[in-house]
């Protein structure tokens, strides 16, 4: 097991955010991290990545807690992909991946060999090549969403965490984009993604832990979680599961209860 | 992108500014001659006159310009805001008011030398009181809010401070120091600024991958492994020794920090640490420009070297702000 936490709770101000949450990322495989908006997905995340810490409970990499590594040591062997990356300078493309390879000592104006042939493979990986030149505001959102990821890859850290690495994208890179997470997978890195779109993680992802106000509802393969039951009670929304394959896919009908309590109107 | 060739382009632009800075003046005198004494070691008059009022006057030119770019640029990789200045958090402010405080307590007409290390301690106390008041791990924003307050607050001190002047001499002789300007120094001026820049500009440049990491916000550099709150002390103590430096021998320089980054921008295809050392040369090309300039323009009274910077990048500012909205649609916060 690549990245463990055990116990996490997190308060931000008077509000709960994480409550007793357990959960195991490993080597080889993709966990998704499903649920609602505000459920602690986003939150669960940073605390795996280690830029947060927990006001309760441990992470641990390996075996060894996560708070006493130095910031770039744990950079170098947990990657993190945050929702809402925003470039805040027009720099090109390459430089974008290039920033994954920063925790190795790398800067913009100082690469290794290894550090060019990572690049390189990020962006090859991601379908990026063609961007190298091009200004960040000039891209569209979802040409963005790629560079983003491919920064993440470039780090070729053992834990890839990726927040929601498929919401500006449309199906065909939606799907390249979950295929480039299997593939990390395939290569023995530990990957945890938050979702939203249940079918991709049902396809795509080994386990599924759904999370629901801050806790684990519950967590094991997709088959065993995604029950309507479970997904009515995370999300307020009655699910209908449909044959696809060897899988049975949720499909979302109607709301049960609004967030907080309330019923459908 | 010919990365080396545009380095030399600027070194070779502030190299020539310098020199030109050195050969203008209202001396009217032969500067060949005035050269050939030098060199020869003659103690002629043209010759003490390039020793002794143009050469300081143009290095400082070079070092106060050079350091307002580096630390505005640094600023405004820090914040990720192309408003920020090194008066953004007070810095510039809090130099002044230390002079203003050194001027009306009396101890300049006692001691000369209180100007520039009253000028030092402002800045470094409102460094200081900065990452006191915002706390520890402070955000960007916070930092940014408290540096506001920290602006307003020495600002209105000043003027305070400038309402209950004792006398119209003392007032005047504040308000004309306020504007800038790098008249009537000395080398000991270069002797004192010089060694603050330097000293301000490792923290600065040692800072250079943070701010890079910063290109993607806060999130994705703590996940890189820099921590933002950790490349904001750093990048406010060595704003605070530079800019310090640069306001004790200079006065208030407006707008050099503010224009220079945007000026270099683009030919270091916008990364924010190769920008601080760009910027550093376009701060000092473009101080000693307006330096040479005020010397030039025939305003009878030599003009403040504040108040051409502030003609000059007004204009340079508003004409990049509209190529920027000419250039693309949407309201990015970049130009």
């Amino acid at each position: 097991m690549a990245v463990v936490a055990r116990g996490l709770r997190l308060v931000l101000g008077r509000r709960v955010v994480l409550d007793g949450v357990d959960v195991a990322v490993a080597d080889g495989a993709v966990t998704a991290l499903v649920g609602a908006n505000g459920a602690g997905k986003s939150t669960l995340l940073r605390l795996l990545a280690g830029i947060d810490a927990p006001d309760g409970g441990d992470v641990t990499l390996d075996d060894a807690p996560l708070r006493q590594f130095e910031p770039a040591a744990r950079a170098r062997q947990i990657a993190f992909l945050p929702q809402q990356a925003q470039p805040q300078w027009p720099i090109c493309g390459r430089d974008v991946v290039s920033l994954g390879r920063l925790p190795h000592g790398a800067g913009f104006d100082r690469e290794s060999p290894a550090d060019t042939l990572a690049i390189d493979r990020a962006m090859t990986r991601t379908g990026t090549a063609a961007f190298a030149q091009r200004r960040i505001d000039r891209l569209s959102a979802g040409e963005r969403a790629r560079l983003l990821l491919a920064r993440a890859l470039a780090t070729e850290a053992k834990v890839l965490l990726a927040d929601e690495p498929t919401a500006a994208l449309d199906p065909g890179y939606q799907l390249d984009a979950m295929t480039a997470l299997r593939d990390e997978a395939g290569r023995g890195v530990a990957v945890a993604v938050a979702l939203h779109d249940l079918a991709l993680a049902a396809r795509f992802c080994d386990r599924l832990v759904l999370m629901a106000a801050g806790r684990v509802v519950t967590a094991g393969t997709p088959a065993e979680v995604l029950q309507v039951d479970a997904l009515r009670a995370a999300y307020g929304v009655a699910f209908e599961l449909v044959a696809f394959g060897d899988l049975r896919l949720p499909v979302p009908v109607s709301r049960t209860a609004r967030p907080g309590g309330g019923a459908p109107p | 992108m010919s990365g080396a060739g545009r380095w030399w382009w600027l070194m070779l632009v502030v190299a020539a500014l310098l020199a030109l800075s050195i050969v203008v003046g209202p001396a009217g005198l032969s500067w060949r001659a005035a050269i050939a004494d030098v060199l020869t070691g003659h103690d002629s008059v043209p010759a003490l006159v390039v020793l002794e009022i143009r050469l300081p006057r143009a290095l400082l030119g070079a070092v106060v310009g050079a350091a307002l770019g580096m630390a505005g640029a640094a600023m405004q990789g820090l914040l990720r805001n192309p408003l920020a200045e090194p008066g953004v958090l007070g810095v510039s402010a809090c130099a002044a008011l230390g002079a203003v405080i050194a001027f009306y307590s009396g101890l300049v007409q006692l001691l000369p030398a209180v100007l520039p290390v009253a000028a030092m301690l402002g800045a470094l106390l409102g460094t200081v009181a900065l990452f006191v008041w915002a706390g520890r791990g402070a955000t960007v924003t916070t930092l940014l809010l408290v540096g506001v307050a920290i602006n307003a607050l020495a600002g209105a001190a000043t003027a305070f401070g400038l309402a209950l002047s004792p006398n119209p001499y003392a007032f005047y002789e504040v308000m004309f120091w306020l504007m800038g300007s790098l008249a009537d120094r000395s080398l000991d001026h270069v002797a004192l600024a010089l060694p603050c820049v330097v000293l301000g500009a490792i923290p600065l440049l040692a800072m250079r991958r943070g701010l890079d990491a910063l290109s993607l916000g806060e999130e994705t550099a703590l996940a890189l492994g820099i921590v933002p709150s950790r490349v904001a002390r750093w990048v406010g103590l060595g704003t605070a020794l530079a800019v310090g430096g640069a306001v004790a021998v200079s006065g208030v320089i407006g707008f050099v920090g503010l224009m220079a980054p945007h000026a270099v921008r683009p030919f270091v295809g916008y990364r924010p640490g190769a920008t601080m050392l760009a910027s550093a040369g376009a701060g000092a090309a473009l101080t000693l420009a307006a330096d040479v300039a005020v010397r030039l323009l025939p305003t009878g009274r030599e003009l403040q070297l504040g108040v051409m910077t502030a003609l000059l990048g007004a204009p340079f500012l508003g004409w990049l702000a509209l190529r920027h909205r000419a250039g693309r649609a949407g309201g990015a916060a970049w130009l």
